[in-house]
């Protein structure tokens, strides 16, 4: 559905986007994850055609994005960063804008209208003038904005922002349900949003892709090591200082609720030799279990990673 | 042809729903109204000192009237038309527009025409003008209508300019001072013309040419002539590409 090729992108001669290539799938929902000024938006305005690459190609359904630029605008959805909105409109007036400039059949709209109306919750401010909306509202009118051309690729540049909890969770599940029937790519900095919602991710850093995989591929490709938690009944330094005695344990760290944190290669099973240690010192041994690392940590992990390897 | 629609009505909408809008037309009509009231009244003066004999009252009223419609238009034009793009800009439609299927071409003429429709319906209330004064006598309905094609022709280039201007910038307040530079120039290459060309003919042959001035007396004094329509239609065509080419290139930058 999209291929990104060795896409660059330069801004007065800062290149902020680096030999970008990916591929979505047909249905799949890929997220975008970086931290700030990691080139997530430019990135998804270059796939909208809003902005044209320095260098390589996009494709989207098969069309060029710099030569049938017409094409690909059919075909998509976008909820840019900041809500486009046009303050003087009702709710109902802007969408049915959209409606036109997205070329949406006249007989489908009404029906149109009421499913986007319905799916984002704006029942209550159908009539109100979007200028008076609040920050969260505006969010949901953009959002409908994005879905109401019912196009086949959906391209969300950090869907849940300024909304509050219960709508993030709405948002999520609502982006879930859309799986199989379009192709979505979603930018976040929030990893819980990418493990509710995706397929797949792709990490990005300073304008470079740091890592490409499914959420699970993730997970284990890049944990180099273990981690096991422990908790004792006594002499809780006493432990910490004998296990770090051990051969190839990596380090040991205190860590809340009085447990101990021990790291040790991945291919290696410590845990037999932790436990004797701990029962020699008589220290009671109550709790030993393998902690796995969380995505935020994965993230973390890799986008220093790449700044250490660049340093 | 839809898309060009769907632009203009929703300009248009947010137009008529703009304080903005109603301010620079009111204060635009009470100013041409008191300016022919002042005429009116000069005018029933000669008319009551000398007679009305051999004498154009058409042309003594309306004269000055289209002149001074077309000159004060160097202040609506600048009004409505800075909105237009940086508009846009600020309230972060652009991104909406430009990912959408409407071309460039389709959004400048939505634009140009939901500006020049304000215009219009500017010289549509204007026409109280001429019809209280049908109740006072025979009125020149050759001169009023060559006037009024004058107003709608010239008024078309200077809004097709006002639009250019905004879409070279993103900020509204730079949007309104270059177009009423622009708007200045354009009537101001005429006392270019006369001055430059007693030293260069030739410059000052063709900036003769590019004067606006002349054309507009012409269409206020009763002439029609098919050259001067010809210049502000192809002057609003060249603005209005000018636009397109200005928001197709400004990605680039
Ligand atoms: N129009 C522009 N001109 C110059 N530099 C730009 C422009 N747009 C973006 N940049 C730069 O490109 C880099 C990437 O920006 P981008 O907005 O894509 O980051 P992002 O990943 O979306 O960040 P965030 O999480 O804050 O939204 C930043 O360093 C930014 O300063
Ligand atoms: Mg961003």
């Amino acid at each position: 559905m999209v291929e990104v090729q060795e896409v660059g992108k330069e801004f007065h001669g800062r290149w902020v986007l680096r030999d970008v290539s990916f591929t979505v799938k047909e249905g799949e929902i890929l997220g975008f994850l970086g931290p700030n000024g990691a080139g997530k938006t430019t990135t998804m305005r270059i796939i909208t055609g809003y902005l044209p690459p320095s260098v390589g190609r996009v494709k989207v359904a098969g069309y060029d994005v710099t030569e049938n630029p017409l094409e690909v605008k059919k075909r998509i959805g976008y909820l840019p960063e900041s809500p486009p909105i046009y303050r003087e409109l009702t709710v109902k007036e802007y969408l049915k804008f959209v409606m036109e400039i997205k070329d949406v059949p006249r007989r489908e709209r009404k029906e149109r209208l009421s499913e986007v109306i319905e799916y984002c919750g704006l029942k209550d401010v159908y009539g109100r003038l979007v200028g008076n909306l609040s920050r969260g509202y505006r969010q949901r009118v953009a959002l409908a904005q994005a879905l109401i051309s019912n196009p086949d690729l959906l391209i969300l540049d950090e869907p849940t922002s300024g909304l509050d909890a219960v709508q993030i969770a709405e948002v999520r599940s609502l982006i879930r349900s859309l799986k199989g029937k379009h192709t979505v790519i979603l930018s976040t900095h929030i990893l819980p949003e990418v493990t509710a919602t995706c397929d797949r991710v792709i990490i990005i850093s300073n304008g470079k892709i740091v890592a490409e995989d499914t959420l699970e591929g993730l997970e284990a490709r890049l944990r180099p090591s273990k981690k096991v938690e422990i908790k004792v009944a006594r002499y809780r330094d006493k432990v910490c200082e004998e296990i770090s005695k051990l051969p190839s344990v990596i380090s040991v760290v205190p860590s809340r609720n009085d447990a101990i944190l021990v790291e040790y290669p991945q291919s290696l099973d410590l845990r037999e030799d932790i436990a004797r240690v701990i029962v020699n010192l008589g220290a009671g041994l109550l709790e030993l279990k393998p902690v796995s690392m969380t995505l935020e940590e994965v993230f973390l992990q890799l986008v220093t990673e790449e700044e250490a390897g660049k340093a | 042809m839809r898309m060009i629609l769907s632009m203009f009505r929703k300009d248009l909408k947010i137009y008529l729903l703009s304080p903005l809008a109603y301010t620079i037309v009111g204060a635009f009509l009470l100013i041409v109204g008191y300016l022919y009231i002042n005429s009116l009244a000069y005018y029933i003066l000669q008319v009551s000192r000398w007679g009305g004999y051999g004498f154009n009252a058409t042309k003594f009223l309306f004269y000055p009237l289209f002149q001074n419609v077309l000159f004060l238009l160097i202040f609506l034009v600048p009004v409505l038309t800075m909105r237009t793009f940086p508009e846009e800009e600020a309230s972060g439609t652009f991104e909406l527009l430009l990912t959408s299927p409407i071309t460039e071409f389709q959004i400048v003429m939505g634009k140009f025409l939901a500006s020049y429709f304000i215009y219009l319906i500017t010289l549509a209330i204007l026409l109280y003008i001429p019809i209280t004064l049908r109740k006072a006598g025979e009125l020149d309905i050759g001169l009023l209508i060559s006037g009024y094609v004058g107003m709608l022709l010239a008024g078309a280039a200077f809004f097709a300019a006002g639009v250019f201007a905004a879409s070279l910038t993103r900020r509204q307040a730079t949007a309104s001072m270059v177009s009423f530079a622009l708007l200045l120039l354009l009537w101001f290459i005429n006392w270019a013309a006369s001055n430059l060309g007693t030293d260069y003919p030739v410059l000052g042959g063709i900036l003769w040419r590019l004067a606006i001035f002349n054309r507009v007396r012409a269409f206020s004094e009763g002439v029609i002539d098919l050259r001067n329509v010809i210049f502000f239609v192809s002057l609003t065509v060249i603005f209005l590409y000018l636009s397109v080419m200005s928001l197709a290139s400004r990605r680039w930058k």
